[in-house]
């Protein structure tokens, strides 16, 4: 008889348990921004590429590769504006759907609390000042440009972290990884750990790469919500409780 | 019916059925709205412009207390100008809008409009739009064309562009619309034949700049005047004592 009211008691522990695992899976669903990760740091490389290939052809006087360079840039552009503002939505929807197909569906809305957007849009604006005032600093040679990454530090990293605490509710806690890292190695290079990579990787590398670290770190956190919800769920304590 | 022989019954009819074309007329001249916001862009650039050779100066001269302080008033400036383009501009120009128009009140081309047309152009054409406009900067600056014909350069893709436009909201929009693109176009003629029109020495951005807005600018407020006309032509018809028997008797007649 007490062996049965202890099963029963474990049963119940492991239906409570059931909604706090799937919340969790739920936040930890990180592939879409892996997927965004990916896409932004390839169209920054073709940016980057075609820019240097353009002036380059330019500078060695190939007049028809430059002008060739420039429209493919120019194209591009216009395809990433689209990208940006429709392409964006319906692009991360199916690359999602297709890298969750045997999982179904997820939702936190029912814990999420994110409608006042007014404080987003004020954090973002605060950080499109931050980017270009920061990138005007250095090409005026008021700022050392080994120093790039540590000075933009000082608004991506709250950025990053005023983000992941308006997301708290919906999004993985793993993702101020990101935040942190960044700092981190901000800290180092101002330190003199020779870590720098030259100015454009310095920013690219710790952007990308620690936003990568952070996702992937909250998708393989998410792999083990799953698997604990399964046993939960497939458990035959669970089923005698039921 | 028999169309009635009675001359001021007549007049009055003719008068009645003149009141929706005027009202149409006067509903797709209301311009004002464009007017602000090529005001609005106009100063805009000027301050940017303003900003950007102000950092330059500073910069050349070694000034750089002043330099630092231009850029960072020009980065506060694009960011506002980023919110107002995605977020300000709707909010702003309406609130414009009803102001200059308080006394006339509401007006909508919705029942001339097409249903189900949109109200801007397609994706595509914009899309292409843009890609010539950065396909032709890209290219005065590599110096493949003379940046003196930056002016006819554009007019290659902006006449059409415009045209497009005028043509794709015939129905709600003005056709005055059509004098911008139509003196853009001459505007790049004259230059291509060498006639004087640039007077602003070095500035070439205003080579593109100033027929742009004040094209733009003599179009709407062509279009505003006309609708001016329009509403006064409209009151007058509304007010006149035939129309006012005519709808009577129309109405008594219904009755």
């Amino acid at each position: 008889m007490k062996r049965s009211a202890d099963s029963v008691q474990e049963a119940d522990g492991r239906v409570r348990e059931i909604p706090k695992w799937a919340r969790r899976y739920a936040q930890n669903r990180t592939l879409p921004v892996v997927a965004m990760l990916v896409i932004g740091a390839a169209a920054f490389c073709v940016f980057g590429g075609l820019g240097l290939l353009t002036g380059w052809a330019y500078v060695e006087d190939k007049r028809v590769l430059a002008a060739a360079s420039m429209l493919v840039l120019c194209g591009f552009t216009v395809w990433w504006v689209w990208f940006c503002f429709i392409g964006f939505v319906r692009i991360i929807r199916s690359i999602t759907e297709r890298l969750y197909q045997g999982e179904g569906g997820a939702v936190v809305g029912a814990c999420a609390g994110i409608e006042d957007s007014r404080g987003l849009v004020l954090a973002a604006l605060v950080l499109i000042f931050f980017v270009p005032a920061t990138l005007g600093l250095f090409f005026l040679g008021l700022c050392p440009i080994r120093l790039m990454q540590p000075v933009s530090a000082l608004c991506v990293v709250p950025f990053l972290c005023y983000l992941g605490l308006k997301m708290r509710p919906v999004g993985s806690p793993f993702i101020f990884l990101w935040p942190g890292l960044y700092a981190i190695h901000a800290v180092l290079l101002v330190t003199g750990v020779p870590i720098g990579m030259g100015p454009m990787l310095d920013m690219l590398v710790p952007t990308f790469g620690y936003g990568l670290v952070a996702t992937l770190a909250g998708h393989i956190y998410g792999r083990v919500a799953l698997r604990r919800l399964r046993t939960l769920t497939a458990s035959p304590e669970l089923s005698d409780g039921e | 019916m028999a169309r009635d022989t009675n001359p001021p019954v007549r007049k009055a009819e003719d008068d009645l059925r003149e009141i929706p074309k005027w009202a149409r007329r006067y509903a797709q001249n209301r311009t004002l709205p464009v007017v602000a916001f090529l005001v609005i862009s106009a100063v805009g650039s000027c301050v940017f412009g303003g900003l950007s050779l102000l950092t330059v100066w500073a910069y050349v001269e070694d000034k750089r207390v002043l330099s630092a302080v231009s850029m960072l008033v020009l980065c506060g400036f694009a960011a506002w100008w980023v919110w107002f383009s995605f977020i300000g501009a709707g909010r702003i120009i309406r609130s414009i809008t009803e102001r200059l128009y308080q006394g006339d009140g509401g007006v909508s081309v919705g029942a001339w409009a097409g249903i189900g047309e949109s109200k801007g152009p397609p994706l595509l054409v914009t899309f292409v739009f843009l890609f010539c406009v950065l396909a032709s900067i890209g290219l005065g600056l590599l110096g493949l064309y003379p940046i003196t014909l930056m002016q006819p350069v554009s007019a290659l893709y902006v006449v059409p562009f415009l045209c497009y436009l005028g043509l794709k909201m015939r129905r709600v929009g003005s056709p005055f619309m059509f004098l911008w693109p139509g003196l853009y176009g001459i505007h790049a003629i004259l230059d291509v034949a060498g006639v004087p029109v640039r007077f602003w020495g070095d500035f070439h951005a205003l080579d593109i700049f100033a027929p742009m807005v004040g094209y733009g600018l003599i179009a709407t407020l062509a279009a505003h005047i006309y609708g001016r006309v329009a509403l006064r032509r409209l009151r007058a018809l509304a007010a006149s004592p035939e129309s006012l028997q005519g709808a009577a008797g129309q109405s008594n007649g219904r009755a």
